[in-house]
């Protein structure tokens, strides 16, 4: 009795504890749900369109009373060659002007879950709908809209649309723009450059597409049936993301495979049959990798669309979705797949999980991404050579992101509204290229425990939150603090470049009788730049020795004179090459000698080529 | 027989006057040393003196490349300006050369002359200049109409291959693609070769004449025209493989000062080699040419 009475108070308490415990762990792996949907829709392919009633839920999670809504009609980018999209985009006029890229999206009705018509109260601008309400929604308040609309599909040239008979369908249907704490919306107009922003939610999503076509989309599918009138319905489900994106063609293939608990899709083409087991298994360790590195992936689904198709498509994240075009380029020479693949998947936590505003600070989710993807890539492929290695050139992935970097150096910071970038080249620049070696070099700094430690943290402390630059600058300062001796700040929201010389070398001996056989050593070196790192300097002297010292770089010169006991041989500013910004290695250091060998075969393969170019003018 | 027969006697007339393979090496590093003494002056300021620029020694070394032509974008855009004219004047002086080479061993395969003269030479590259800038008018011509051509059969075969649902078809259409424009190159550089072969038969011909002239004959001698080009480039193709595999080894080495020589060596062997070949080319055409046509050829009075 008494050890049954024990073991039923031990069994009490196991349960108390596990039921506490479910109960912590869901409250802190669930996303707030602002902005939920319920949308049947029917992709009409004949006519290209799609035919939507959508039900949304919004709660204010603003301090303040709100009396309007804001709402994202993002096809109507496609209306014309005038709109935002269309003036930003680098297409030529002649293409935007092609009818076949026209598209919209009406707004038939707009009711309140009460059954207030609110159609004829809407303003459309744009991509931008305003809908003043008749009461004012109170902070925690929540509203229901029901609304019916229709989307004319554009052939694809930006993310949405067809080509031939398959369709891409994302930006899709009216969705709640984000309302700040302060009751500011955050409603832009739909960009060229700069993506997108929105609240957590559950979507319950009904598509319903001509009987052979296959349907691809974030989440997971909970019901496919077929109709009297042969069409086929795809239910799916998704919690904790904040948009929906969905493919569909009826050449579609589907790879499946389990991993680690996620169920891992890839819709494919049948012409890119021959990349299938490389795309999966590249998805598989990007998944696993990304794990264990920033922290679990969320969900127990994720999916792959191939949308090799017309000129627009391309790859692209979503939640729990990416598309991708696989290369027809042999993989184990140029691995564009593999960087494609680790960089979009890397978009499931930097934009997927932690939802930072992809329009107004784009490097949160683009940098990090980027940063994501070389990490993935070096421990898939080394650190060299893991992007390119064909015909004896080997580039690696920070190599290719320093090219990308000084395309455009100093036209713009990297932290500004995307749409305020000089263009898609210096976006590209800074929100791809630099953020991501201001992190790698942040993590030469902090070295790579604690830089993976502040990533882990970063991670869990803001998913499914919209963290900002400031945000992560705190937490760099509270895991850096004054020992880093930069300013993330200047380097984030400056212009200025970083360039390091030694301009000097010279070891003279010592007159002084004392001190015979002594040299005085001199080194000068010199900031170019106006960002300031502190740096290594490694004087290398003839007799093997080594002498290291630390430079602040707060001057713009310096010089370091020692007494050596020999010669010096080089000195090298940065030895480790620690600073990734620093946009010329080539005068980071300094021999003595003139190294007459390097010189020698540089010339020697430059003649040659020289001369099967000369030779190639003069055979036609 | 005839096609082996003729490439063996071009072969060993070009051997008879090793002159002329010597000048057309000659041209080639002329124009390449100038070429190159721009970026000897940049290299040795980047990388002379630089610890990391080691690494070249043993690979290419991306990152410095990279930082180099950032470093230098300004020079490095006068410098392309400079080549681009440069390499229009390397064109203009190979057209000038081409007319001694064809002349000199026009010559050689009539069996009129042996040997080097100098005077004969320049005199047939002021001679045939203008025929010669005509011939390489026409070919860029055929060219783009060769471009033309390529892109509709390409067409053609992305409509059968490219929406195929086999991949292996898919990879098979881009093989024969591939193998399209190869053979269409080819063909276009040896109606140039014929051109030019037909152009200094008769110095008072029109050109018009002259191509007229030039696609009867191979019209007529496609077969055997053909083999031997296809011999020719097979017997470059084999040279060239054998030289980058070689070439392959040596960079595989450690980069020390003699293998670096060596390497040198080989690549300037490859030069002079292949400088040789091309005529071959010339002098087998005209000796098939000449055969074909019951003329007087070296050896065969």
């Amino acid at each position: 009795m008494h050890f049954s009475c024990a073991k039923f108070l031990a069994g009490f308490l196991i349960f108390l504890v596990l039921s506490w415990s479910k109960v912590c762990l869901s409250e802190e792996e669930q996303a707030p749900r602002i902005a939920s949907y319920r949308i049947d829709v029917r992709l009409d392919t004949k006519e290209k369109r799609l035919l939507g009633k959508e039900v949304l839920t919004f709660v204010n999670t603003s301090r303040v009373s709100v009396d309007t809504l804001f709402l994202h009609l993002y096809p109507n980018a496609f209306e014309s060659d005038t709109t935002t999209l269309m003036k930003e985009s680098p297409f030529p006029d002649r293409i935007e002007r092609r009818e076949k890229y026209r598209g919209f999206m009406r707004i038939e009705s707009v009711k309140t879950g009460s059954g207030m018509d609110l159609t004829d109260e809407k303003i459309i601008d744009e991509t931008v709908m305003k809908l003043p309400l008749t009461h004012s929604l109170p902070p925690r308040g929540r509203i229901e809209l029901q609304i019916e609309f229709l989307v004319k599909l554009p052939e694809i040239l930006v993310r949405l649309g067809y080509s031939g008979e398959h369709f891409m369908i994302s930006q899709w249907f009216p969705k709640m723009a984000v309302l700040q704490e302060d009751g500011r919306w955050n409603a832009h107009q739909y960009h060229f450059t700069g993506e997108f922003f929105a609240d957590f939610g559950t979507y319950e999503v009904s598509i319903t597409v001509p009987p052979k076509y296959v349907v691809g989309a974030t989440g997971y599918l909970v019901d496919e049936r077929q109709s009297a009138d042969s069409t086929r319905t795809f239910v799916f489900h998704a919690e904790d993301v904040h948009d929906f994106a969905w493919a569909a063609s009826p050449d579609y293939r589907i790879s499946h495979r389990m991993v680690d608990g996620i169920e891992l899709n890839f819709f494919y083409k049948p012409e890119h049959q021959e990349s299938v087991d490389r795309i999966m298994e590249y998805a598989e360790f990007a998944l696993r990798f990304y794990s264990l590195a920033f922290g679990r992936y969320h969900y127990d689904y994720f999916t792959m669309v191939d949308t090799k198709v017309g000129l627009g498509g391309g790859a692209m994240e979503y939640p729990t979705l990416i598309t991708i075009s696989p290369s027809r380029i042999p993989q184990e020479k140029v691995r564009m797949d593999a960087w494609i693949i680790f960089h979009e998947i890397a978009h499931q936590w930097w934009y997927g999980m932690v939802a930072s505003n992809e329009v107004e600070e784009a490097w949160l989710d683009e940098g990090f991404a980027v940063y994501s993807g070389r990490r993935a890539l070096e421990q898939r492929f080394g650190k060299a050579a893991n992007l390119v290695d064909l015909w004896g050139i080997e580039v690696g992935d920070l190599e290719f992101t320093k090219l990308e970097n000084l395309f455009d150096l100093q036209s713009d910071p990297v932290v500004r509204n995307s749409w305020e970038f000089r263009n898609y080249l210096s976006y590209r620049a800074k929100v791809y290229s630099k953020a991501s070696l201001i992190l790698e070099t942040l993590r030469n700094y902090l070295g790579e425990e604690k830089m993976n430690e502040l990533i882990r943290e970063y991670f869990q402390r803001y998913k499914f939150r919209h963290p900002k630059t400031a945000d992560f600058i705190r937490m760099v300062d509270q895991v850096g603090g004054e020992d880093l001796g930069f300013s993330l700040q200047a380097l984030l929201f400056g212009t200025g470049v970083c360039d390091y010389e030694v301009t000097r070398i010279e070891s003279v001996p010592i007159e002084n009788e004392d001190k015979k056989g002594r040299y005085k050593t001199q080194v000068v070196l010199r900031r170019l730049g106006e960002v300031l790192f502190p740096v290594d300097v490694l004087i290398q002297l003839e007799d093997g020795d080594q002498i290291r010292q630390v430079w602040d770089g707060k001057e713009r010169w310096t010089e370091i004179e020692i007494e050596t006991d020999s010669k010096i041989k080089a000195a090298i500013l940065d030895p480790e090459n620690k600073v990734a910004l620093d946009i010329n290695v080539n005068n980071n250091s300094l021999t003595a000698r003139t190294n007459d060998a390097v010189l020698m075969k540089l010339s020697a393969q430059s003649l040659f080529w020289l001369e099967i170019l000369v030779d190639w003018m003069t055979c036609f | 027989m005839l096609v082996l027969d003729s490439f063996f006697r071009g072969a060993k007339s070009v051997a008879g006057n090793k002159v002329l393979a010597g000048i057309m090496y000659l041209f080639k590093l002329v124009c390449s040393l100038a070429l190159l003494s721009p970026l000897y002056f940049m290299f040795s300021r980047s990388f002379a003196r630089n610890v990391k620029a080691s690494d070249f020694l043993t690979r290419f070394d991306f990152s410095l490349i990279i930082d180099f032509v950032y470093y230098w974008r300004r020079t490095l855009s006068i410098y392309f300006v400079i080549f681009i004219l440069a390499c229009g004047a390397i064109v203009l002086g190979y057209i000038f050369l081409s007319g001694g080479f064809w002349g000199v061993l026009r010559d050689q395969a009539k069996n009129r002359t042996q040997g080097f003269n100098a005077e004969r030479f320049f005199g047939y590259c002021g001679k045939y200049f203008w025929k010669m800038f005509k011939v390489v008018l026409f070919v860029g011509v055929l060219y783009f109409a060769a471009l033309l051509l390529f892109l509709f059969l390409a067409a053609l075969l992305d409509q059968v291959a490219g929406k195929a649902s086999l991949w292996e078809i898919t990879s098979w259409g881009m093989v024969l693609r591939f193998l399209i424009g190869a053979f269409l190159f080819l063909l276009v550089n040896m109606i140039g070769d014929y051109l030019r072969i037909f152009s200094i038969q008769n110095y008072d011909e029109r050109f018009l004449t002259v191509v007229g002239k030039t696609f009867k004959f191979l019209l007529t001698n496609l077969l055997r025209a053909l083999s031997l080009y296809y011999l020719l480039s097979a017997g470059l193709a084999v040279m060239v493989f054998v030289f980058f595999s070689l070439l392959k080894i040596m960079n595989a080495m450690p980069g020390a000062g003699l293998f670096i020589f060596f390497t040198f060596l080989i690549q300037q062997v490859f030069v002079i080699f292949r400088s040789f070949f091309r005529l071959v080319y010339y002098s087998s055409q005209l000796t098939l040419y000449y055969r074909i046509s019951g003329e007087a050829v070296s050896g065969h009075q």
